[in-house]
């Protein structure tokens, strides 16, 4: 049964490897009929995957300071219930390898349950919900980006259309639909760049609960990884506030691996 | 018409004969002056007392751009019990104000200048469990209702070091705070708008009932509440001084016009002196309101001299020639005693205090234009009305009782001057015996009035939450990660351990107090693995876990730089300075340079004391400068070495004598004492210099030296006594001020203005009778001055 869900954003499209189907040039698409839900719902269904892994660095920069990088293998699967499962594991730099975080989310559930491994300690703890605000480790994706959100959580509206690289967006507004959103959620809004060509999200800005602007992210690099789905193999975050940015590069990808079975268990988590 | 003969005679001349050109001076002065005063604003903020570019000022500001400032409003609050429902809505309710708080500026451009807020509604806690890790608000939301569930939140809070030290209070346990961290490079006047609107939200959680009262303190609220000082003050001293001035000068000259001629004087003078802050595009500080009473004062204290020689020349000549020869008489001695006291306040310029820089600058050309006012507007009055239309003849001489008593008194000093002169060296030694008594202190919680909410608010976080000072140690190593390693943290540890037992400092947050109670949420909250990690490994994997800004504020993104805040409650400069030492002599010893770490104790509170410490050294050095400045030109006025050596000792003789009282009375060389010195000296200056022509002129008229010296005591006797009497008033009004700092410093300039009298007579008389000097008067000879020569009489001396 296909599920309709919107998968979050871009980021987490990148992290979890939702697939949708793009149709170059297929009639309909980015049609000017279409309204901006719509179009987000497309969007969602174009660039899914069944499941995906990746080798990801993560660039964590301060102005003035030096980056600091973390380096991870990340996997994701949407399994026959249709639970999104999510592994990532550390692998650089040495004093964090081998940490691994398990993310299982399954239908009908409010949240999911997450598992972290810390080698160091050779112990596995259940994380709590987290703040939606806090930051995964340490970088400027908040745990909101990494969130499963359905398309419908936000209502969009279109704004407008504006070229980016030479290429022609929808530009996109979106605000909590539902109050349990508006409560959790720490954007009031955001707004979404939408490629009217393959309805891939290449920008994006994030707005806190009094509408004053938080963050940016910018996908650059479009690779089609399937028949349908696009993704963006470097993304940057910028916090507006704290002036640090997260550079997310995605340094390897496959796509609809053959995954071992037990490679979403916590007894896997501690590895070979 | 007298025929010129000297240059200021021709200047007296040409003034005589323009006074359309000396009315058109005045109005463009008026109209300039009156355009810009709307543009004068009040600065209390922290940029008047810093200097920027001082290397340990770019130190902190480096800090605070790779972490956060401290510049915190504090909200300490009461309840009976701070964990009911009700207070921990009604701290939900103002927390969350707060962080939406914005301020508009005219513009219409918004500001939102809260960072951050962390009360206990707004704070996360680590919660481990057997197998679970948590970090999650101390408080949920909604607030519950049951006692079992605000019992729990009771409990974690105590549980949590961070929380319970950080918001709440060790002693009393009703009491806890809201820290309000502000943005970064507020300005003064978005710092004023956001406490007034703090204020406002304060009073709007009061009125839920869930809380008893709110404690406003922190560095933005006591400069605001300097500023509303500044404000006050001038509404009371102005005022003050103007009808004081007015009732003196009734009774001196028994003219109304005199009266209202010195009221219009003095408000053409305060307008021209308060103009010079915009038009220098400067602000007025709580140091530069003293400008205020100077401008009043000195304009008042130059318009008695005028009309006191107006009315003297009006006993020999009429019309214009009165005027004439008032000013050709008084050009020269006037503008002397102007530069002097220019000079005076114009050396506190040397400063590095931007405020007190301003005010130096600003005070000396507000003089200038005192100056400028005051000549213009009486020479107009004199050429106007006659003398005797502004001033009682008589009215400014010397009463029969001060004749015979200044008599009485000269005719000792030249029988006997020796005694007198010891008995001014006696009280001179006595004075200086106590400067080396003298010390240098400052508090800045004694600078806030007395019984004022916000010294109160002060006492309570100082006595009861901790302490209201904070001292900021960055702790940078040259390598990235340093932090992650075990020995590295224990070093952090042993120096909070140093900073509670050695210093006994209240409350100490630094990344180690994180990771240990990430150490402790991981091992199921089990109180004996509150501690750190034994590898760096645990550590780096620990810190993966944690999400949350605050932790931010501690250790930076490359675990190489590490923040521990210290709280205190010492105020005094002095106190504080020791403290910084020991923290100074401990970083050197366990944070080496050859370790790899750059370690600095700083923060704004630190800053703020070397400030002012580097003040006062500037300031007593200013003092030599003015010293020079002063008695340099006075030698070229006087024409002669010989007098102008004659003006030193009763100028040196009340300075002294002010520093040896303060060291005697216990009184510091703070920002403000330290001025002292150096605005006295330019003040006392002024009476010498009349004295000294007064004999000279004298002398050289009847060659007689007893007789000169008698007519001179007199004279300048009673100006002295009036003159001292206008700025004794002036400044002594200073005392009405609420910001102590101000209210000292007119206290004892007034004081050292008096003893500028006392060593007028004490000191200057005896020694020029006991040296029998002529100051460089020639002696007369019958070339000189043919027999048929008179002599004028001198008024009131039958003589």
């Amino acid at each position: 049964m296909e599920r309709s869900q919107h998968r979050g954003t871009a980021t987490r499209r990148l992290l979890l490897g939702s697939a949708l189907a793009l149709v170059l040039g297929t009639p309909g698409i980015g049609a000017a009929a279409d309204n901006a839900q719509d179009l987000m719902r497309k969007s969602d269904k174009l660039h899914r995957l069944k499941s995906e892994q990746l080798h990801i660095t993560l660039s964590l920069e301060e102005q003035g300071g030096t980056p600091r990088k973390l380096s991870l293998e990340s996997l994701y699967e949407t399994d026959a219930d249709g639970a999104e499962k999510l592994r990532m594991r550390f692998d650089s730099p040495a004093d964090v390898k081998g940490t691994t975080l398990l993310s299982v989310d399954p239908v009908g559930e409010p949240e999911a349950e997450q598992w972290l491994y810390l080698p160091a300690f050779r112990k596995t703890r259940q994380l709590g919900a987290s703040d939606l605000k806090d930051r995964f480790v340490n970088s400027d994706l908040w745990y909101e980006d990494l969130k499963q959100r359905d398309v419908d959580d936000f209502a969009y509206t279109l704004t407008g259309s504006e070229k980016l690289g030479g290429v022609d967006c929808h530009v996109v507004e979106g605000k909590p639909a539902r109050e349990s959103v508006a409560k959790d959620s720490p954007y009031g809004k955001v707004q979404v760049w939408l490629r009217k060509d393959n309805l891939m999200q290449v920008r994006m800005r994030y707005f806190d609960k009094q509408l004053q602007p938080v963050k940016s992210l910018e996908g650059s690099k479009l690779t089609k990884v399937s028949d349908t789905a696009w993704r963006t193999d470097v993304m940057t975050i910028v916090d507006l506030k704290r002036k640090h940015r997260t550079v997310v590069t995605v340094d390897s990808r496959q796509v609809n691996p053959t995954l071992p079975a037990d490679t979403f268990s916590r007894h896997a988590l501690a590895g070979p | 018409m007298m025929t010129p003969r000297s240059r200021v005679e021709r200047v007296a001349a040409w003034m005589v004969t323009h006074p359309k050109t000396l009315l058109f001076v005045l109005l463009a002065i008026i109209a300039v002056s009156a355009s810009a005063l709307p543009r004068l604003k009040m600065q209390a903020g922290f940029e008047a007392l810093t200097d920027r570019t001082l290397p340990e000022q770019r130190v902190l500001d480096t800090v605070v751009e790779r972490f956060v400032g401290d510049n915190l409003i504090v909200l300490a609050y009461e309840a009976d019990d701070i964990f009911s429902r009700p207070a921990l809505e009604t701290v939900y309710g103002l927390s969350e104000d707060l962080q939406g708080l914005t301020i508009k500026h005219p513009d219409g451009a918004e500001v939102r200048p809260v960072a951050r807020v962390d009360s206990l509604t707004h704070v996360k806690d680590v919660v481990g469990a057997d197998l679970s890790f948590r970090a999650e608000p101390l408080v949920p939301q909604p607030v519950p209702q049951d006692a079992a569930a605000l019992a729990h939140i009771r409990e974690r809070a105590l549980f949590n070091p961070l929380i319970s030290e950080g918001l709440l209070s060790p002693q009393d346990p009703k009491l806890a705070m809201v820290v309000v961290r502000l943005i970064p490079d507020l300005s003064d006047d978005d710092n004023t708008a956001t406490v007034a609107k703090v204020q406002a939200l304060v009073e709007k959680a009061k009125a839920t009932g869930g809380v008893k009262a709110f404690y406003v303190t922190g560095t933005p609220t006591i400069l605001a509440e300097l500023g509303a000082f500044m404000q006050r003050d001038l509404n009371v001293f102005i005022p003050a001084l103007m009808i004081s001035m007015f009732v003196l000068l009734l009774v001196c000259l028994r003219r109304l016009a005199g009266a209202v001629l010195a009221f219009v004087n003095m408000m053409v003078a305060l307008v021209a002196g308060l103009a010079m802050f915009p038009l220098l595009g400067r602000s007025m500080t709580n140091w530069s309101v003293i400008v205020a009473p100077v401008v009043l004062v000195l304009s008042t204290a130059l318009l008695i001299h005028f009309l006191s020689e107006l009315a003297h020349h009006a006993k020999e000549h009429g019309g214009r020639e009165v005027v004439e020869a008032t000013l050709a008489e008084l050009l020269i001695p006037a503008t002397m005693c102007e530069f002097t006291t220019i000079i005076g306040f114009g050396s506190i310029a040397v400063s590095n205090m931007p405020a007190l820089r301003d005010f130096g600058i600003t005070s000396a050309l507000a003089i200038v234009a005192v100056f400028l006012t005051t000549m213009t507007t009486v020479t107009l009055a004199a050429l106007w009305k006659p003398p005797s239309f502004w001033v009682a003849p008589g009215s400014l001489g010397v009463s029969p009782f001060f004749t015979k008593w200044v008599g009485r008194y000269t005719a000792a000093v030249q029988r006997r001057p020796l005694p007198i002169l010891l008995l001014s060296i006696v009280l001179l030694v006595l004075g200086a015996a106590g400067i080396p008594r003298i010390y240098t202190d400052s508090n800045l919680q004694e600078n806030l009035g007395h019984a004022t909410p916000v010294r109160a608010a002060t006492e309570l976080v100082d006595n009861r939450l901790g302490g209201a000072s904070a001292l900021v140690i960055s702790l940078k190593h040259e390598k990235e990660g340093h932090f992650l390693e075990p020995e590295a943290l224990q070093r952090v540890e042993a120096l909070e351990e140093f900073l509670r037992k050695d210093l006994n400092a209240k409350v100490v947050t630094s990344p180690a107090d994180y990771v240990k109670l990430m150490h402790r949420g991981f091992f199921g909250d089990d109180p004996k693995e509150y501690r750190l990690p034994e590898t760096r490994e645990q550590t780096a994997q620990l810190l993966l876990l944690n999400g949350d800004d605050s932790f931010a504020e501690y250790l930076d993104p490359s675990r190489g730089w590490a923040r521990v805040v210290v709280r205190y409650n010492e105020h005094s400069v002095a106190k504080q300075n020791v403290i910084f030492d020991q923290v100074d002599a401990y970083l050197v010893k366990h944070f080496p340079a050859s370790d790899g770490y750059a370690a600095v104790a700083t923060g704004d509170n630190r800053m703020l004391v070397n400030t002012i410490d580097r003040l006062v050294q500037s300031q007593m050095g200013s003092l030599g400068l003015a010293f020079i400045l002063i008695f340099g030109p006075i030698f070229i006025v006087l024409r002669s070495v010989r007098a102008g050596l004659f003006s030193i000792p009763s100028n040196i003789w009340p300075v002294i004598v002010i520093l040896g009282v303060m060291g005697w009375i216990g009184v510091p060389l703070n920002e403000a004492t330290s001025m002292i010195a150096s605005i006295a000296l330019g003040i006392v200056v002024d009476d010498t210099i009349h004295f000294l022509e007064y004999f000279r002129s004298r002398l050289s008229e009847h060659d007689d030296r007893e007789r000169a010296l008698r007519e001179t005591m007199l004279v300048k006797g009673a100006g002295v006594s009036i003159s001292t009497l206008v700025f004794t008033m002036g400044f002594g009004v200073l005392m009405l001020s609420q910001f102590p700092l101000v209210s000292w410093f007119g206290l004892l300039t007034a004081l050292a203005i008096l003893l500028g009298m006392v060593s007028e007579m004490l000191v200057l008389p005896p020694l020029l009778a006991f040296t029998r000097t002529r100051l460089g008067v020639p002696v007369r000879t019958p070339e000189s001055h043919p027999a048929g020569d008179t002599v004028p009489s001198l008024p009131g001396s039958g003589a």
